[in-house]
């Protein structure tokens, strides 16, 4: 199944949330550009998620006025990139999505038996 | 057709850079990021044989419409415009604060030239010699 997560409805804050964790979470191993964020996330989850890939640059934008992930251009290969690398403080989000995550997780795991 | 997308691209960016609000430098910093994120996703497509033309149908299909990403970075733009608002807000109370205290202070001081609290003033106002001088006699 693929989830269609801005198309199915979701609260645009839920979905940014979401999106938020997915790509702290993708910069966590090793700085990435916009394109290979999602290259990672649909290899990580098997091409479960389907989202609008613009919307990754304004939410980079938003975690970066955050102060959770820093950017710089690259020279990659003659191409120049925009490079993504998480703060100490985006390790610290990270961690906070997960604990949140593995709750709700717990808890639903609990009432489906 | 090259790696650097056709006209279908070309007038995605400019549709794009059309709905943005915010600084020229901040909009220039994402059309360039997006318009980088479609000749990555055209390059893939094209390596493993799609037709160019489909190649470019395809990344642009999934990076989104237009109206979406204006959308999103509309929401990111505001929301930093309201932070800095608030940091100027703040730091306009801080010095209208501080500087009360200051006029406040400078006030006392000359109503009341006691020297102990004078030791204070003559640092911060300059207007306690009188003072000092009294608890020198």
């Amino acid at each position: 199944m693929v989830y269609a997560i801005e198309c199915l409805g979701m609260r645009r804050e839920t979905f940014s949330g979401h999106l938020d964790m997915l790509l702290l979470a993708s910069l966590r191993a090793e700085p990435m550009h916009g394109y290979a964020i999602i290259e990672h996330v649909r290899q990580a989850s098997s091409g479960q998620f389907e989202y609008p890939e613009g919307t990754i640059y304004p939410a980079l934008r938003r975690l970066e006025d955050d102060g959770l992930v820093r950017s710089r251009w690259n020279e990659d290969e003659g191409r120049r990139r925009r490079v993504y690398k998480l703060t100490a403080n985006g390790n610290a989000a990270l961690a906070a999505h997960r604990q949140t995550w593995a709750k709700f997780r717990t808890a639903i795991d609990a009432v489906l038996g | 057709m090259s790696t650097h997308g056709g006209f279908a691209t070309q007038q995605y960016l400019a549709e794009l850079s059309a709905g943005l609000v915010g600084s020229r430098r901040s909009r220039k910093r994402l059309l360039a990021e997006v318009r980088d994120h479609i000749q990555d996703a055209i390059a893939a497509r094209e390596a493993i044989g799609i037709d160019p033309a489909e190649a470019e149908r395809q990344a642009l299909n999934q990076i989104g419409p237009v109206s979406t990403v204006a959308s999103y970075w509309g929401d990111r733009t505001l929301r930093a415009r309201k932070r800095r608002d608030k940091r100027v807000a703040l730091a306009v109370t801080l010095a209208t604060v501080t500087s009360v205290l200051g006029i406040t202070k400078a006030a006392d001081g000359r109503r009341d030239p006691a020297p102990v609290h004078c030791a204070h003033a003559v640092v911060a106002h300059g207007h306690c010699r009188a003072a000092l001088t009294i608890q020198g006699n």
